[in-house]
């Protein structure tokens, strides 16, 4: 079992805060029993602006010189992590392991990707009329959402808080769409509609008395944490945080509806040559025209996994400045790999301020800014944002971030 | 295609706990929403046919007037005895000896209709055994000639305990006698509306003997209620109906202008479906125009003059009903003019003489199921015609808050050839419950006749386009006013007479430009 311990402990050794990028390390804080409570909640897109984001939010009018101010990139990308957590942390598990803690969490999670071509979006909001006789390019939008909770359990190491958790997943939600090579086209006198469409996906959402919890699959994913403790020659310690999370699907239930459309369909208005007719068009009809394949059957989603390797900025009074780097990926297309860098600044011993640049992920250039407070060894609280711009206005910048953390020792 | 755009909002949707009025926005789609080719036999495809001449007609066939005699017909209800008769003035009965009545012919008094035969459609028979006599009794009664559909003659038998004169002992009984067939002939046959009965009374007691007199009468009451024929045959009597009723067609309101007709061929067909013997006549026919004011009689041979009016032939499966036609058209009638005043009340008069010389048939009349008298009408309308302002008006009640919702501004373009040689103009009106006019929605143009060639009778195609607008204060209009009158006037080219041809046609394309209203 020692052999057993000590594989785990040094694969897969982390800080217990690593899944956020922008709180800090501190050694020794989990000797005794620990509380933790946590809530990530970023939205990142290159694409909608605070003031178009704003009036999904808060309700208004959308008008022409916003969407036409809100630019648009060749392959527009939006993104959305929001968990809630709670974990507890008991660190006289096994007395004969002193090292050794027992972490249980459990987590509400929602996860959103959507990846579009700008003629999604002006199809959207400026309809096909200002595109007659053009050929509006669809090709390869995705978009996905999915909502789970993860109940996990797992066993963390003392000396250099990492861990290693095993979740049981309850699935709630999913919906995952993706295009191939898609195209729409309205002709000069706007007569005839022209869609070539190449889309697959599921969904699960095929109860409305569906209620916010209700289980409609199961899976497991598996995060390891790893902290690298590196001391230099000059006594200063440093900490390289290897996180992999995600690893794990869901296995949804037998009346997911699966869809698969593969068209290339004119529409040109409802034959009326006969009056009879008229009452004969329905949604089944409409869907054979589309060449519509539906069906309801169980099947399985991988969980997109998440690798960040970071530069933890550590708790230490003998370095009040500390750089901070790191970077994080999503494994699905709609994400590019994000970096961050920046300065860390510790003036005293219940006080800590970070801020950093990032850029990449679903979001271009921005800034995150951290505090964190410590009151002597028992409380700790960490409040961030990865997006200093898009938290502090409603209409300049694009996404938002609010992350914070608290944490009780006893 | 449409779920990654659902999706963006799906995720903005997360953050929308504080949200305090719906994100809208305004995108502009234009789209086709119908098209066809829409030739005659399309918009009236049991009503126009390609007549003779090569051109259209407007073709009718089919009832317009009805009528049945089944309630001449009268079965009242009406209470029926039979009584047993001892020869004797005193007997003793021992165990299995009997006393029988066969072939009492009973009267069912019909007045002065005589029934040899009914088959009852509905009806019931409530029937009452008292018995006096000191000792058990068996009772057997048997209708001869009144059998149901399987060939069964109607039978009962009632088993009685004692009773006397004071104290008589009583059962009752009730018979759903629908589908009986009654022969109402009489035991002889040669009788009319006499019922045939056999009566034994039988004693039941074991051992013992009891006496009867002459004075211990055992009675069977027979009583039939609400008796409906099915079939009948006998004489029904004699009778002179007549009557005046108007027949409303209110769609011919809807109607005006100028419709004027070159010729129309009318058969009125008098039906009888009954084997009797009848006369009848029309006494008028006058069509009236209630938004003129205007009546015009149709005038026709026979008008007002008695027809005698043929039996039906067959029997009770087979029977078919006789045909009087009277025959009309622009020269022997005034069928013209009654048309083209657009009558939307026509007043009927009309006389029938059932059975008029009397019996004359020796009670041979037949009633057949669901035989009726029918006035049938059989019409062809040339379409040569000419209009001039000839115009269709209706008024439609609308929900409009779906349009309300969804759509901002808009307009709908109808691209057409049209080889019909009429020309179309209709303006819609947004109108209140109160018929207030609150707005009008005119067309950009009107829709064009085809160009119409006098000397090939046939018209070419003309290819036009007419739009419709419909502003954000019309929507609203059409909101508040909840209704559409449309006033859809035709003319035909040059106001001239005009042959309209099976393959003239309106091809068309509706297309829609509209402002939507998007909203979550």
């Amino acid at each position: 079992m020692k052999i057993v311990y000590t594989v785990i402990i040094i694969l897969f050794a982390s800080t217990l805060s690593a899944q956020s990028i922008d709180f800090a390390y501190r050694d020794s804080i989990l000797n005794k029993r620990s509380i933790q409570v946590s809530a990530i909640n970023t939205f990142t897109t290159n694409s909608i602006n605070n003031e178009l984001l704003g009036k999904f939010i808060y309700g208004g009018q959308i008008g022409t010189e916003l969407i036409t101010n809100n630019g648009q990139k060749k392959f527009n990308v939006l993104g959305g992590e929001f968990e809630q957590s709670i974990s507890y942390f008991e660190g006289s598990f096994l007395p004969s392991k002193p090292a050794v803690g027992l972490v249980v969490s459990v987590s509400d999670q929602h996860f959103a990707s959507a990846s579009f071509k700008p003629d999604i979006y002006n199809l959207a909001f400026r309809g096909n009329t200002p595109y007659l006789d053009d050929t509006l390019d669809f090709s390869y939008a995705h978009g996905q959402y999915l909502h789970y909770q993860n109940y996990s359990v797992g066993v963390y190491d003392k000396r250099t808080q990492s861990y290693v958790k095993l979740g049981f997943l309850v699935g709630n939600e999913s919906i995952n769409y993706r295009l191939g090579n898609s195209i729409f086209h309205t002709s000069s006198d706007g007569n005839d509609l022209f869609l070539q469409a190449d889309m697959s996906g599921f969904n699960t959402k095929n109860d409305s008395s569906d209620s916010y919890f209700t289980a409609k699959g199961y899976g497991f994913a598996l995060e390891i944490n790893h902290n690298f403790i590196i001391n230099s020659k000059s006594g200063k310690q440093h900490i390289v945080n290897f996180n992999l999370s995600n690893l794990g699907s869901i296995f949804w239930g037998n009346s997911t509806q699966n869809r698969q459309i593969d068209t290339t369909y004119l529409y040109n208005g409802f034959n009326y040559s006969n009056i009879n007719n008229i009452g004969e068009l329905n949604t089944a009809i409409l869907a054979d025209s589309l060449n519509i394949n539906t069906y309801t059957s169980a099947r399985r989603e991988a969980l997109p996994i998440q690798i960040i390797i970071n530069k933890t900025p550590v708790y230490s009074l003998t370095q009040k400045w500390q750089s901070l780097f790191g970077f994080k990926a999503l494994l699905i297309p709609d994400y590019r790999p994000m970096v961050f860098g920046g300065v860390y600044f510790q003036p005293n011993d219940f006080f800590s301020v970070s801020t950093r640049a990032i850029i990449g992920g679903y979001g271009g250039l921005r800034f995150g800014l951290n505090a964190n407070l410590w009151l002597k060894e028992n409380f700790f609280i960490g409040l961030s944002t990865l997006n200093v711009i898009g938290v502090s206005s409603n209409t300049i910048g694009k996404g938002t971030s609010a992350n914070i953390s608290l944490q009780y020792n006893f | 295609m449409i779920k990654p755009i659902l999706l963006v909002f799906t995720i903005a949707l997360l953050l929308t706990g504080c949200k305090k009025e719906p994100t809208t926005w305004q995108p502009n789609w234009t789209a086709p929403l119908a098209k066809g080719k829409l030739s005659l036999s399309d918009m009236l495809p049991d009503y126009s046919a390609e007549n003779t001449d090569g051109f259209a007609s407007l073709i009718f066939n089919d009832t317009v007037y009805s009528f049945s005699i089944d309630t001449l017909i009268k079965l009242p209800d009406t209470a029926l005895v039979q009584k047993t008769a001892v020869a004797f003035s005193s007997v003793s009965l021992g165990p299995g000896s009997f006393i029988e009545n066969n072939d009492i012919d009973q009267l069912y008094d019909l007045g002065d209709i005589s029934l040899k035969r009914v088959i009852v459609k509905k009806g019931m028979a409530f029937i009452t055994v008292s018995s006096p006599w000191a000792g058990k009794t068996k009772a057997i009664f048997e209708f001869p000639k009144v059998k149901d559909n399987a060939g069964n003659i109607l039978s009962r038998t009632y088993f009685l305990e004692p009773g006397t004169n004071a104290n008589p002992f009583v059962v009752y009984d009730t018979i759903d006698i629908a589908n009986y067939d009654f022969d109402l002939t009489g035991a002889s046959g040669g009788l009319a509306n006499y019922l045939t009965a056999n009566m034994s009374i039988y004693s039941n007691e074991e051992t013992a003997s009891f006496t009867v007199t002459n004075l211990d009468t055992v009675l069977l009451s027979l009583t039939f209620s609400g008796l409906e024929p099915k079939y009948a045959r006998g004489y029904f009597g004699q009778y002179d109906l007549s009557d005046t009723t108007a027949l409303k067609f209110p769609e011919i309101r809807k109607l005006s202008g100028l419709l004027a007709l070159d010729s129309l061929r009318m058969t009125l067909n008098i039906q009888n479906g009954f084997d009797l013997i009848a006369q009848a006549k029309i006494s008028e026919l006058y069509g009236r125009n209630t938004a003129t004011n205007q009546s015009i009689l149709l005038n026709f041979p026979f008008l007002n003059q008695f027809l005698n009016i043929n039996p039906a032939t067959g029997g009770l499966y087979d029977s078919e009903p006789s045909n009087y036609y009277l025959s009309m058209n622009s020269d022997n009638s005034t069928i013209i003019p009654f048309i083209e005043n657009l009558p939307d009340s026509i007043v009927f008069g009309y006389q029938i003489k059932i059975n008029p010389d009397g019996n004359t048939g020796a009670g041979t009349d037949q009633f057949f199921p669901n035989s009726s008298f029918n006035l049938l009408a059989d019409a062809e309308l040339p379409l040569h015609i000419k209009l001039d302002q000839f115009t269709i008006t209706d008024t439609f009640k609308i929900d409009a808050s779906a349009i309300e919702e969804n759509i901002q501004s808009g307009s709908i373009t109808l691209s057409y050839t049209n080889s019909f040689p009429l020309s179309a103009n209709v303006p819609l009106k947004i109108m209140n419950a109160a018929g207030t006019v609150l707005d009008s929605i005119i067309p950009s143009e009107i829709l064009k006749a085809g160009n119409y060639q006098t000397a090939s009778e046939s018209t070419l195609p003309v290819v036009g386009q007419c739009k419709y607008s419909l502003s954000q204060s019309q929507i609203e209009n059409l909101v508040n006013g909840g209704y559409i009158s449309v006033a859809a006037t035709f003319n035909t080219s040059n106001i001239a007479f005009v042959k309209i041809n099976m393959t003239d046609a309106i091809d068309f394309t509706l297309t829609t430009d509209l402002n939507l209203k998007i909203s979550i």
